[in-house]
């Protein structure tokens, strides 16, 4: 997601920022997490070069608990991402236990 | 689901039957160019899943130039009543609510214009900012001043002396939806909404000086003052960072209210919850807010427009003539009513990608255009041309009073970018007469001309259609991108 908006440019790890967030299923908490980390690139100009999410699974769902390293983008971005949509929303594990994600951003 | 099946009704309708879970049936208005590209992506499915959703009413419409988009089709027109049920869907409205489309006329020709053009140009881009993301920095506001804004929507930046009263006039819905409740925006939205009021933003957002080059219809277009030869000023842009934030909170709020009423989708980014569920109006609250925040940007922008043409011509706004022809959006849901199976009922209206066209006589257009129609605009390329039109009785019969809104893509971004290269396109648009100002050519590069289908193709088969009159074709000038 950060290469869409920044391109070939990474930022910094000079900043951490933690995230925690929950999902009643794998794909709305990979959602959710992304709808974060987009947020923190939209209103506060943090973009996250590295995360490391730690994923609990409880009877209500999913809880993911992230620790974001970055620091300031690239000003202007490439591309702007409007949001992280549901559309062809998928996050499943293999049989092989391999994880497959899709997600669609409207851009 | 099983294959589509689709039924030619005349030379510019297209019936998708009902099957499986489809409540009513669809309707595609195209020729049968049109028609073959759209069948080439998911653009008929989405209508089909469009037509599975609860209290839908008449049909599931796809306009002229409609393609692909996020669980909603762009180029989508669809009412649900809320006596039947009907839903409220902020993917049917998309991510940047109210987006859409105002025009200026001026007293200027041309002529007057193509000496100055590159200083105007530059004017206009040093004025407003234009760009991915970017915020108007010599104009923060708190946020108490962005709640005003969400409720007053264009009259907020009159009553700051940015335009004139009688602009509202010449604004769908005056500038401003009644029952915007800002107390259903998040504090998020709000904080993203501070700097970007007058603000382009990106993607296929603009603003275009360009002159108007062929009249079709002399008595429409003198009434519009848009005369051969007349400069004009195309402003496109939404809600910006403000409307995709309410869009994004909404969608997870309908997603789990949507379970919680039992509501079976074909795509989750259908997510709906019924128009008179508690969520549902938060939604409409919030969307309705956000709406108002693009008539004001909108406006603001158009403010700016006007002190850069003064500074540049030596004369005001007032003098220059620059009124506002009118301003309507394209991704909107409004109550409206409409007779549905020989009632006459209040519906909500989902347009994604789609101009209201309301006919001569309807009691929502103000006394100046009460008797001609509502003026649509239909942008092009930044190469070729755009067109202004009038709604129609067709139109209000067979699409809810609805058009088309663009030319519709033929290239994905990416595709356009690859094709492009290393060619010089400041240089290409100036061989054609045509100037370019933008914060970043990668932008220009996803937007240039072959990018797109052939406006007039489109505009013509609503033409024939007749859910739109054709007045008048405008060529660009200058084009300012982010």
């Amino acid at each position: 997601m950060m290469e869409l908006i920044l391109g070939e440019s990474r930022p910094a790890e000079v900043e951490v920022r933690n995230v925690a967030v929950e999902g009643g299923e794998p794909r709305s908490l990979l959602r959710n997490l992304l709808r974060e980390v987009l947020w923190l690139h939209e209103a506060e100009g943090f973009a996250t070069a590295v995360a490391r999410v730690r994923v609990e699974s409880g009877p209500e769902g999913f809880t993911a608990k992230a620790e974001l390293r970055g620091g300031p983008g690239l000003s202007p971005p490439v591309r702007e991402l409007k949001g992280v949509t549901l559309h062809g929303l998928e996050a499943r594990e293999g049989e092989g236990g391999e994880w497959f994600a899709r997600v669609i951003f409207d851009v | 689901l099983p294959e589509l099946e689709i039924k030619r009704e005349g030379p510019y309708r297209w019936r998708i039957l009902r099957q499986g879970r489809m409540r009513v049936e669809g309707l595609i208005i195209a020729d049968e160019r049109l028609m073959a590209d759209i069948r080439g992506d998911e653009a008929v499915k989405q209508v089909a899943n469009v037509a599975e959703l609860p209290g839908i009413v008449g049909r599931s419409i796809g306009m002229p130039d409609i393609h692909w988009g996020y669980g909603f089709a762009i180029g989508g027109v669809a009412a649900f009543d809320p006596e039947e049920g009907g839903v409220i869907s902020p993917g049917g409205v998309g991510y940047d609510i109210n987006c859409g489309v105002r025009l200026l006329r001026s007293r200027l020709h041309v002529d007057d214009v193509r000496p100055r053009l590159r200083s105007l140009m530059d004017s206009l881009f040093e004025t407003v900012p234009a760009g991915v993301g970017k915020g108007y920095r010599k104009f923060v506001l708190d946020q108490a001043e962005v709640r005003k804004i969400l409720e007053q929507g264009a009259a907020w930046a009159v009553d700051q002396g940015m335009g004139f009263p009688s602009d509202l006039d010449h604004i769908e819905a005056r500038g401003a939806l009644e029952g915007a409740d800002p107390d259903q925006v998040s504090d998020r939205a709000l904080k993203r909404g501070r700097d970007q009021v007058g603000t382009v933003g990106s993607g296929n957002h603009f603003i275009e000086v360009g002159f108007v080059d062929q009249v079709y219809d002399d008595g429409a277009a003198a009434r519009l003052g848009l005369d051969e030869g007349t400069v004009t000023v195309f402003i496109h842009s939404g809600s910006r960072g403000l409307g995709y934030q309410v869009c994004d909170d909404y969608l997870e709020v309908m997603e789990e209210a949507g379970r919680r009423y039992g509501i079976e989708l074909p795509d989750p980014q259908l997510a709906c919850a019924p128009l008179e569920s508690p969520e549902g109006k938060r939604y409409l609250g919030a969307m309705r807010a956000a709406a108002n925040y693009a008539f004001a940007n909108r406006q603001v922008m158009a403010h700016r427009v006007r002190e850069v043409f003064a500074g540049e011509f030596g004369e005001d706004a007032v003098a220059l003539k620059m009124g506002l022809v009118y301003d309507v959006a394209h991704n909107i849901a409004k109550f409206e009513r409409h007779e549905v199976d020989g009632r006459e009922r209040m519906v909500c209206v989902h347009r994604k990608g789609a101009t209201r066209a309301f006919p001569p006589g309807h009691p929502e257009l103000g006394p100046e255009y009460r008797d001609l129609g509502q003026p649509v605009f239909i942008p092009g390329d930044m190469g070729r041309y755009s067109f202004v039109l009038l709604g129609t009785e067709g139109a209000y019969r067979d699409t809810f009073g609805s058009t088309c809104h663009g030319a519709g893509r033929v290239m994905s971004r990416r595709k356009a970018k690859k094709s492009v290269g290393r060619r010089d396109l400041r240089a290409e648009f100036r061989e054609k007469g045509i100037e370019i100002r933008a914060s970043s050519f990668a932008t220009v590069a996803e937007e240039v001309p072959e990018a797109y289908k052939d406006v007039a193709n489109v505009v013509d088969v609503v033409d024939r259609a007749g859910i739109g009159r054709k007045v008048a074709r405008l060529r660009p000038l200058g084009v300012l991108k982010g």
